[in-house]
């Protein structure tokens, strides 16, 4: 069956998530209506307009975290945050709300997540999508994840193209694999985790790029334009097995462009395989840093027997 | 497409020496690059046809066009906003022989999903003397779907219009200097005298608009494939303007929430009776806000056609000042034969 007798579809929803808390896209409203498979090309992640009037409030694709799921196969490494998923952040200045005009006001921004492989979702399975709020609990130490909000509506559009009946079913499908390291510390000095960027998977993992997102060490936080500050953050990034791929210790702006946040990057990870980063500051900053680099990939997945 | 082989004696190194061609889909045939580039003014409300002499190439050769490029100037237009602003004022008309590229002026904002590198940044003076009014300049790249064969001596023709508006915008902005020069380019390739195609695909343009101000309306058949032979649909593009009296101003496309001021929702179905999207959808998720459109590729059969409904949500009367005009597009191709 040739690609152009597909049909583009687009499913939408809106959740609802409580501060601090979690809530899962309704699984009937990303359900193909039309009842065959569909390729998924691209996730988009809006949300609503804050409420209580913050000047320096958390922007959306820092607050939000989400958990995509294929059946019962992960995307993500559990939950990524969202400014780690997608590298652009449309609609204006992060922290300057153009209010006003009808269509002139915080709803403005989405996030566009192009998967690196359309995705295969064979029919009568479900794509699960979780969201969570990342503040911070009350009382805790002033921090760019502290912002509260009493209501908070988030659309989430599935955009894809729907298959025909007879479309066949691949042998295997190529399944995205999104893995997150988050450091929310003062200190001058960050490492990730070894489970952090690291494969998980039983099979060699295609990566495709980075994804990274920070405040610069600055309190009034408007992390898609990163720019050098009196205390720049610096990063550097080596695989497992000691291969440098950020030799130097260089700024974060650098790595990932204000303007798109991305770290372009081909290269084959083998199962177990982990990418360690390292975060330095000259000194300390005087505000709490918040950092989130994730590593995006592919990996090949039998379809027969693995999907539930 | 069926391509012969290029006839015998084509001197292949020609074909190593001149990697041209800038059609991803299209490498391996090579060939001469080709720039064909005229221009006009427009005035208000004026519609011009661009000098055909030198549109087409004078080598009395077949080519390809891959690419067409159309640069904006105005000295009213010095900002980012209303530099892309133009793109929804000035529209073309594209036609080759007997075959219309769309059934109706198309804004140029809708060709393309984004905009060249020098958009809404590049500010050229006047004949570059001290003093000179700033002008700016805005210029869209539409890659075309398919690269379009031209026959030797064959040509397609450009009719260019400055679009007048109910409300007049045009008068007060273009006070001063009341002109916008229009410049069409098309990039392409020579290929060989006697190289031969049996069909060839002809872009194929279709678009509908819709008011904040209207509460609901639908693209009746705007979206339809009224030709014979099957369509082949690229993309949907999108885009939105901000519209007073004074000003005419490109805005983001808008992913309101619920409990939002007004703002527009699209709903798609087509002629099969399949379900593009699930529920109305606001105009900032149904398009890439970054590319302004949506691009898919799919076929649409002989009188097909995409039935879309773009709605006011939060409508309470209208009489929204600025209005806000959105534009929704449709690019693909259909086989021709020649």
């Amino acid at each position: 069956m040739k690609n152009n007798t597909l049909s583009p579809i687009l499913l939408h929803s809106v959740v609802s998530p409580e501060a601090r808390g979690a809530a899962s896209v309704i699984p009937l409203d990303i359900y193909n209506p039309n009842k065959t498979a569909m390729l998924v090309d691209q996730i988009r992640f809006s949300g609503s307009d804050f409420e209580g009037g913050e000047t320096t409030r958390t922007p959306f694709n820092v607050l939000m975290a989400v958990e995509i799921l294929l059946g019962s196969i992960p995307i993500t490494n559990k939950f990524v945050t969202l400014g780690a998923l997608a590298p652009t952040y449309i609609g204006g200045e992060g922290n300057a709300p153009n209010p006003g005009g009808p269509l002139g006001s915080d709803a403005d921004y989405v996030l566009t997540w192009h998967l690196p492989k359309p995705l295969y979702v064979p029919p009568m399975v479900q794509l699960g999508i979780n969201l969570k709020c990342q503040q911070t609990e009350p009382g805790q130490a002033q921090t760019i994840l502290n912002y509260s909000f009493e209501t908070l509506a988030v659309r989430v559009s599935v955009v894809g193209r729907s298959l025909p009946d007879d479309y066949p079913i691949p042998g295997e499908i190529e399944v995205p694999w999104v893995t997150e390291t988050q450091a929310r510390t003062t200190d001058t000095r960050f490492v990730s985790r070894d489970n952090d960027l690291v494969n998980s998977n039983k099979v060699p993992l295609q990566v495709t790029q980075f994804v990274g997102i920070s405040n610069a060490g600055r309190t009034a936080v408007t992390p898609d334009t990163a720019r050098p500050t009196p205390y720049p953050l610096t990063v550097q990034m080596s695989l497992s097995n000691g291969t440098m791929l950020i030799r130097d210790q260089i700024p974060f702006y650098l790595a990932f462009p204000s303007d798109r946040r991305l770290f372009p990057l081909s290269a084959r990870l083998q199962p177990g395989a982990f990418v360690r980063l390292e975060l330095e500051q000259p000194v300390e900053p005087y505000g709490v840093q918040f950092v989130a680099v994730a590593m995006h990939g592919y990996r090949k997945i039998q379809t027969p027997g693995t999907l539930g | 497409m069926i391509f012969r082989k290029a006839m015998p004696g084509f001197p292949s190194v020609v074909l190593a020496q001149n990697p041209t061609t800038n059609h991803p889909k299209n490498k391996k045939l090579g060939g001469a690059p080709v720039v064909f580039s005229a221009q006009t003014t427009l005035r208000t409300g004026q519609s011009a046809v661009l000098n055909a002499q030198t549109l087409q190439s004078g080598f009395r050769t077949p080519y390809f066009i891959d690419e067409i490029r159309i640069s904006l100037l105005s000295s009213q237009f010095t900002t980012a906003a209303t530099l892309t602003g133009l793109s929804g004022l000035v529209s073309v008309l594209f036609q080759t022989g007997s075959y219309m590229f769309s059934n109706d002026a198309v804004p140029v904002g809708l060709l393309a999903p984004i905009f060249g590198t020098d958009y809404g940044t590049v500010m050229v003076s006047n004949n570059g003397g001290v003093g000179d009014a700033v002008r700016g300049s805005s210029t869209v790249r539409w890659m075309l779907p398919k690269p379009l064969f031209m026959p030797a001596g064959d040509v397609v023709l450009a009719n260019v219009s400055l679009n007048d508006s109910a409300l007049g915008i045009l008068n007060t902005l273009f006070t001063n200097d009341p002109a916008v020069r229009v410049t069409i380019t098309y990039v392409g390739r020579l290929v060989p005298q006697g190289f031969e195609v049996s069909h060839r695909a002809v872009p194929w343009l279709a678009w509908w608009t819709k008011s904040l101000n209207e509460e609901y309306k639908t693209a009746n058949t705007r979206l339809r494939n009224p030709f014979v032979n099957p369509a082949h649909v690229q993309r949907f593009t999108s885009r939105t303007y901000e519209s007073s009296i004074a000003s005419y101003n490109e805005v983001p496309l808008a992913a309101q929430a619920p409990t939002s001021a007004a703002y527009e929702s699209i709903h798609i179905s087509d002629s099969r009776g399949y379900q593009i999207t699930n529920t109305r959808v606001p105009i900032g998720h149904v398009f890439d806000t970054a590319r302004h459109a949506w691009t898919f590729g799919r076929e649409l059969g002989p009188r097909e056609q995409f039935n879309m409904e773009m709605v006011t949500e939060n409508f309470s009367g209208g009489e929204f000042d600025p209005d806000y005009i959105t534009n929704v597009g449709l690019v693909g191709y259909r086989k021709e034969s020649l």
